[in-house]
């Protein structure tokens, strides 16, 4: 079907009445556009980035060009939108749980290593906020993919109750701090290599602590916001903010401190679990950690300098520890 | 100067979809009641199956699976199961 409007502005009215629209005006998706995003990097429009095989479905580069075209990515994104839908289409992550799911996450993308400062991402200020073209072209250009190429509709296949806002966009840059490695290399992102993780999430809830110098209390003010999530993930991500990482860097404690930490002072039983009527499986007294594993516990340093308010990303409900959804990172090609 | 789109979306590949055989023979019928695992889907599909087993004029039994998660399909080898040991099945979705 041929799709041919008579002026830019058009096209924006034509895109929402063809359902391609998350909400907000697009940029048009014309051939020119999407020739050059490809051609940028070499990549040939017909191939398979991946497939849905529940909905019978192909993702294919030109679509996936089309999509960034239309969430206003520059050209230089492109690789990374690539690695982000290859990795939200890989089995672990089960895009059709999570995007269709009454729980409402959204696909959070954590982008590590250099392309964070090449490619203008902001890891500071706001970090999770507006007004970085990067940060938020890239996040919404995965969920017009995940709307237009999965399928996954609002009041369609997409039977999100409440949903939150990263639906549009949902992008952390991880910065790079003197002394601390990256959770990208703790999961094997090599130190000169960019790449993403994308994570079922839910939204951010906050951890706001401008008392505590000291790391323990601190750990306390996290643990007591942690466990009030869903315990429900086979990671849970820590966003710590300059003024919290600089008590652990005085302190001298390291990434295994804090994540060992953490890990201890968020185990619950299954009874204070029950309570906020979660994990009804559990016994009484059965003992659940916010993970399955220490290794779940992730720790992204970023946010601005002013101000001691941290974050925690619980991961989406149906995660299932893992079996319903896990996170996936995916190396950004080199062009 | 009119101005050409591409089609950002992907469509589902066209299924050929062909009916299972219905065996309604002398023997009872099997029904499967999938569940997907959730609270109370159970419930509901033995529910469905009840009402369901008094206006049969054949004799009819219940398989009951569970599915491995609720945040994903049914497996290969799960639904290859329920088509060699029944004649149809019920699925309970949702929360």
């Amino acid at each position: 079907m041929a799709h041919q409007v008579e002026s830019e502005i058009d096209a924006i009215g034509y895109a929402y009445d063809r359902g391609w629209s998350d909400g907000l005006p697009v940029v048009p998706p014309t051939r020119d556009r999407i020739d050059r995003m490809l051609a940028a990097h070499g990549v040939e429009p017909g191939r398979e980035i991946g497939r849905v095989p529940e909905r019978k479905r192909t993702v294919t580069a030109e679509l996936a060009a089309a999509n960034a075209v239309m969430a206003g990515c520059t050209d230089a994104l492109f690789p990374l939108v690539l690695a982000a839908v290859e990795a939200v289409l890989d089995p672990a992550f089960n895009i059709v749980g999570p995007s269709a799911s009454t729980g409402g996450a959204a696909p959070l993308v954590i982008v590590h290593g250099p392309v964070v400062a090449t490619l203008g991402f902001n890891a500071e200020t706001a970090v999770l906020g507006a007004g970085n073209r990067s940060n938020l072209t890239l996040g919404r250009a995965l969920n017009l993919v995940i709307r237009n190429g999965v399928g996954s509709v609002p009041g369609d296949l997409d039977r999100a109750t409440v949903a939150h806002a990263g639906r549009i966009a949902y992008c952390l840059p991880e910065a790079r701090c003197a002394g601390w490695p990256t959770q990208g290399e703790e999961l094997g992102v090599p130190g000169d290599r960019s790449a993403v993780t994308v994570f079922a999430a839910e939204a951010p809830h906050s951890v706001a602590d401008h008392v505590n110098d000291e790391p323990d209390g601190l750990i306390d003010s996290f643990a007591r916001v942690a466990r009030t999530t869903n315990y429900a993930g086979a990671a849970i991500v820590f966003v710590i903010c300059p003024e919290h990482r600089s008590v652990f860097t005085r302190a001298g404690w390291t990434r295994d401190t804090i994540r060992d930490a953490l890990f201890e002072r968020t185990a619950a039983t299954g009874r204070e679990i029950h309570a906020t009527g979660r994990h009804d499986d559990l016994e009484p007294d059965e003992r659940i950690t916010l993970t399955p594993d220490r290794g779940g516990i992730w720790i992204v340093f970023a946010g601005g300098s002013a101000g001691g308010h941290s974050a925690i990303i619980p991961s989406w409900l149906g995660a299932g520890r893992g079996v319903g959804s896990r996170p996936v990172t995916c190396l950004v090609s080199q062009s | 100067m009119a101005i050409s789109l591409v089609d950002p979306t992907a469509s589902a590949a066209e299924a050929v979809l062909r009916p299972a055989r219905r065996p309604l023979g002398p023997g009872h019928i099997v029904a499967a009641l999938v569940s997907n695992g959730k609270p109370n889907s159970d419930v509901i599909l033995r529910g469905v199956f009840e009402q369901l087993s008094k206006r049969l004029d054949h004799p009819v039994e219940s398989l009951e699976f569970t599915k491995e998660s609720a945040s994903r399909v049914l497996s290969d080898e799960m639904t290859g199961l329920i088509a060699r040991r029944c004649h149809f099945a019920l699925v309970g979705v949702g929360d």
